[in-house]
């Protein structure tokens, strides 16, 4: 039997236990094919465990993985939705945990043979492995908040495009002629790739399914002339290069 | 001198003779299915506060409980 501790004898430790991260992704606006990925937020710090599902869910059975992943944790108090985004920009760690980021705002700029081209309009950052809120909980003058400050000086609102389907790293040449499924993107012209990296490895990184490679540069579609310019920045060195 | 057609709005005079363009169809790998719209879900916390004794004594409280804050 545990006796009674008189609370002036007491101090107190306090723990928190964050446990998962899912991130459920779809061909929207079908909505018909489903998959998941994990992201273990106990691991150490350092440390970046992600799973992916190799299935591939329908709406019926996605909605049902949800749910018993709610009741599994139903005692720890379920889960919760956390924000919807449009695509994963990499993860990035400083002198603590990791961080992702996500789109959260797109728009599109151009179309091309059917394929969208977007524009960043909103990122985020979420911490892996404490808040998910990065900077509530730093100290505002440790050189954790510095160098996510220095990070978060990046606009990514400003000058970066992806597409889902279209290989904007590539000429329009290149896509017409070869064959991207096997030669790959230009690594040159993925302004994220070492984020990606981080996380989907190091030589298939930008290719994983999840993967979204973001370029910088500027692209533009007139409505009489189908036009693209890109400027493009790889690792302070830059490119110009026009489709 | 040769009067050039008319030509749709948007087109462009004299490339009537190439054929359109055909792009690559989007990624079609086995299995592979372009994602564009993500949710992300948090499985919540778990909050866990010992009770630690100040004196020598070697006795911990423990209790957990969700937390369900912001």
């Amino acid at each position: 039997m545990v006796p009674d501790l008189a609370p002036s004898s007491l101090s107190f430790l306090r723990f928190a236990l964050k446990k998962r991260f899912f991130i459920v992704g779809t061909n929207a606006p079908a909505g018909t094919r489903f998959r998941v990925l994990k992201i273990d937020r106990t691991t150490a710090p350092s440390e970046l465990s992600i799973t992916e599902d190799e299935a591939v869910y329908s709406k019926a059975e996605v909605d049902d993985l949800l749910e018993m992943i709610a009741n599994g944790n139903r005692s720890t108090g379920g889960m919760r939705e956390i924000t919807k985004f449009y695509g994963i920009v990499g993860f990035v760690r400083f002198t603590e945990g990791y961080y992702i980021t996500l789109i959260t705002k797109r728009s599109p700029v151009a179309l091309i043979g059917g394929h969208y081209i977007f524009h960043i309009d909103a990122t985020s950052s979420i911490s892996i492995h404490s808040s998910t809120t990065p900077t509530s909980k730093l100290d505002k003058n440790s050189d954790e908040a510095r160098y996510l400050q220095m990070f978060q000086m990046v606009d990514l609102t400003k000058n970066f495009y992806f597409s889902y389907s279209y290989d904007i790293t590539r000429t329009l040449q290149w896509n017409m002629t070869r064959n991207p499924q096997v030669e790959g993107r230009n690594r040159m012209f993925v302004w994220n790739q070492y984020l990606l990296e981080n996380a989907f490895g190091a030589q298939t990184g930008i290719e994983n399914q999840w993967a979204l490679p973001i370029m910088y540069g500027f692209v533009d579609q007139s409505s009489r002339y189908h036009h693209m310019c890109e400027v493009m920045c790889y690792r302070g060195y830059c490119k110009f290069r026009c489709l | 001198m040769p009067v050039p057609e008319d030509t749709l709005p948007g087109s462009l005079p004299g490339l009537s003779e190439f054929s359109a363009f055909k792009f690559p169809p989007p990624p079609a790998r086995p299995g592979h299915v372009v994602l564009n719209r993500f949710v992300l879900y948090e499985t919540k916390t778990v909050s866990t506060q010992y009770n630690k004794p100040t004196t020598a004594s070697p006795l911990f409280r423990a209790i957990s409980y969700p937390d369900n804050g912001p």
